[in-house]
């Protein structure tokens, strides 16, 4: 087990595409971390260089207390699980997990063992005899993950490896994977563009953008807390609800956001807590709201000013939970790059994408289509982006 | 062989489904095949199906033009008897299994290693490739002449070489000699028969994905174990086609001989389709011919099984 830390690497292709730059983080000994962002973000390229597949092509790269940017990939202790498995396709389940072993020269007898240990742990007892081409999925995965535990080795790296199961056995992977990492306790680098996997699997979660890197932090912090429009968008799903409003403060401290035709009033508290929104006096904000902290007016509280009005337009009754998606009359603020991630999710049913916004409510709503509603905003818990840079509006 | 045949007439959809329809339209279908496979089917029984048959027959019979007394009359086995007592075969057939095994081998390594050259990314590796194939595309004959030539001891560039690079050898008269005629002859037609072997041996590669040797790569494996343990074994079935082609072109080989060395320096190159040639055309002797032919085509079916049987993919 050991440590692992980016300074400033970046990997520019020989083509001239720049795939990542600058990138610097830092991964914890024991620590599951899970890099996340849009397709083509360069996370793979990340990984890959952290393995010793891809040149660096500036920054250094620290596993445990060497910098590995001269070694060969078998020399840096690391396993790597990959998007497609790449299992031997002539050699059995046995022999692909004992491989590695193999090559480092441990004892047949040991090698059986500990292939039996790393095939019971995963499952695969009855499948050791098998070629991966006689197996299914989700026992590939398996044995892709066994090739890498039964190593020892000191970090897992792992690109996308639950993409190309079904969505069920994906969910169930999830928690493998989570769990089987938990027990061995390896530090482990996780590459994802499903920010669902991102948020429920890692410890600490990397968020990249066009070969940046955006934010990293406890999966609750970059919910709660995002600090970009970006982070805000992609994370979350459904997705955060963000529009343009115009700022106004009168000179007793409380405001109000001006969005599209109406007025949503922000209580002092809102104001005190972000004191960098007084610099915004009168311009334009982009504000985004939660869409949990979306409730149906019932009529009862009016008192806190916070309340839109809004066209019902889809209402998904999910069992546990109805979503509302609705019209408010502004159009969505787009940020580059979440807009895939969030279809590819099938949050957004397609023909309402790039309008309105979504609530999520109790189950028993009785909100119709096609009638217009009162949402009650929970505004202490908006937040406020810069639309010119996208960067958070707090201090 | 191009065959031309017209498109069957679209079967009309049944509407009513009736218990004899499905034999009916099974039928239909086999009718079907088996007119789509005829034209193959035909061409192939005429040339090879008719030689095969023509020549077993004359196999067992007196076939000899200079013995016209006992033309056509039946033999029994004597054409078989004589040659398999005929020392001449036996050396011969040394000789052919002896020159198959050692060019084969020899053009597998290299090919192999010319495939790896050519499945590495480089610039211009598109016309590399292509040009790479040049010496499959001349005729046996035009390639068997120039390298003739090129062995030449006075006017050749073999022997020029070796003493620009004072390499030993360097006054060799290659066709003079029976050893140096048979590393003539293995190099004239590897010359030829390597891209081939290569490119056959190049498409299995592309076959194997890069992310296997990746993980290879960070499993432990080096650069040797990685082709032994990953390449060699995912290559076999491109080895397997190669090998079977190579071996059985081999084992016939005839073209390069009879151009290079006219299976001399006195038989010392002759090989079992020389031998079967001098019956055939120089003794006219269609029956004691036949009989090497038939043998011929017996053992190039137990090569093929060989090679094929050794190398099957282990399941
Ligand atoms: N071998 C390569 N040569 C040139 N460009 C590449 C190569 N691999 C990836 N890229 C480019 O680098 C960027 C990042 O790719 P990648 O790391 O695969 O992204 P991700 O894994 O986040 O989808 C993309 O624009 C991609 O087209
Ligand atoms: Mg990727």
């Amino acid at each position: 087990m050991s440590a692992v830390e980016l300074d400033c690497v970046a990997k520019v292709y020989p083509n001239g595409t720049v795939a990542v730059s600058e990138l610097s983080l830092s991964v914890d000994d024991g620590e599951f971390m899970v890099l996340v962002g849009p397709s083509g973000c360069g996370k793979t390229t990340a990984l890959r260089m952290v393995a010793g597949l891809e040149e660096i092509t500036s920054g250094t790269i620290r596993i445990g207390d060497r910098t590995v940017n001269q070694l060969a990939p078998k020399d840096r202790d690391i396993a790597m699980v990959f998007q497609n498995y790449a299992l031997y396709p002539h050699m059995t389940v046995a022999a692909n997990i004992g491989f590695p072993l193999q090559l480092h020269g441990v004892p047949k007898d040991e090698i059986a063992r500990r292939v039996d240990e790393a095939a019971t742990l995963l499952g695969l007892e009855q499948l050791v005899d098998r070629k991966p081409g006689q197996l299914s999925g989700g026992q590939r995965q398996r044995v892709a993950m066994g090739r890498a535990i039964v190593r020892e080795p000191s970090l897992f790296l792992m690109d996308e490896p639950l993409s190309n199961l079904d969505a069920k056995l994906r969910v169930q992977m999830r928690a493998e994977v989570a769990r089987l990492q938990q027990r061995v306790g390896v530090t482990t680098i996780y590459v994802t563009h499903d920010q669902t996997e991102a948020m429920t699997m890692g410890d600490r979660v990397a968020v990249m953008r066009a070969g940046l890197l955006e934010q990293v932090d406890t999966p609750q912090a970059l919910y709660d807390d995002p600090d970009s429009l970006f982070v805000g968008a992609f994370i979350g799903s459904p997705s955060m609800n963000l529009y343009q409003a115009r700022l106004d403060i009168s000179g007793n401290a409380s405001g109000s956001i001006e969005l599209g035709g109406q007025k949503l009033g922000l209580p002092a508290d809102v104001l005190t807590s972000r004191p960098g929104l007084q610099r915004y006096k009168g311009r334009p904000v982009v504000v985004g709201i939660r869409p949990e902290d979306l409730s149906e007016e019932d009529g009862r509280s009016e008192s806190d000013g916070g309340r839109l009005k809004a066209d019902v337009l889809l209402v998904e009754a999910l069992g546990s939970e109805s979503l509302v998606h609705f019209d408010l009359g502004v159009p969505i603020f787009e940020v580059e790059g979440t807009r895939s991630a969030v279809e590819d999710q099938g949050d957004v049913a397609p023909h309402l994408a790039g309008i309105g916004g979504t609530a999520r409510f109790g189950p028993r709503t009785t909100v119709a289509v096609g009638t217009a509603i009162g949402l009650r905003v929970g505004t202490a818990r908006l937040h406020f982006f810069d639309p010119a840079d996208g960067r958070a509006i707090r201090d | 062989m191009t065959t031309t045949t017209t498109a069957p007439p679209a079967r009309r959809f049944r509407l009513s489904w009736s218990p004899r329809g499905g034999s009916d339209r099974l039928r239909a279908d086999r009718r079907l095949g088996y007119l789509l496979v005829a034209p193959a089917v035909v061409s192939l029984l005429a040339v090879t199906g008719y030689p095969l048959l023509y020549n077993l027959w004359n196999s067992f019979h007196h076939e000899n033009l200079t013995d016209a007394a006992q033309a056509h009359t039946f033999s029994g086995v004597s054409n078989y008897s004589k040659l398999f007592s005929s020392s001449d075969f036996v050396s011969s057939l040394t000789r052919t299994v002896g020159f198959m095994v050692v060019s084969v081998a020899f053009e597998t390594v290299v090919a192999v290693g010319l495939a790896l050259v050519l499945h590495k990314a480089f610039k211009g590796r598109g016309l590399v490739r292509a040009a790479v194939l040049i010496p499959w595309a001349v005729p046996t004959v035009v390639s068997a002449l120039l390298w003739k030539t090129m062995f030449d001891p006075r006017n050749g560039f073999v022997d020029y070489l070796l003493g620009v690079f004072h390499l030993p050898g360097a006054h060799t008269t290659w066709l003079a000699g029976e050893w140096t005629s048979w590393a003539a002859i293995l190099v004239a037609d590897a010359w030829k028969n390597v891209p081939f072997m290569a490119i056959i041996l190049l498409a299995g590669l592309q076959l194997i994905p890069d992310d296997v040797y990746e993980a290879a790569r960070i499993d432990g494996a080096s650069a040797w174990q990685s082709f032994r343990r990953i390449t060699l074994p995912l290559l076999k079935p491109a080895l397997v086609v190669a090998l079977v082609f190579r071996a059985l072109q081999a084992f016939l080989i005839f073209d390069v001989i009879f151009i290079m060395t006219g299976g001399g320096p006195g038989t010392t190159t002759e090989t079992l389709s020389y031998f079967n040639y001098h019956a055939f055309l120089v003794d006219t002797d269609f029956g004691f011919g036949g009989a090497i032919s038939i043998s011929l085509v017996v053992l190039s079916l137990v090569i093929a099984g060989i090679c094929t049987r050794a190398l099957r993919p282990s399941t």
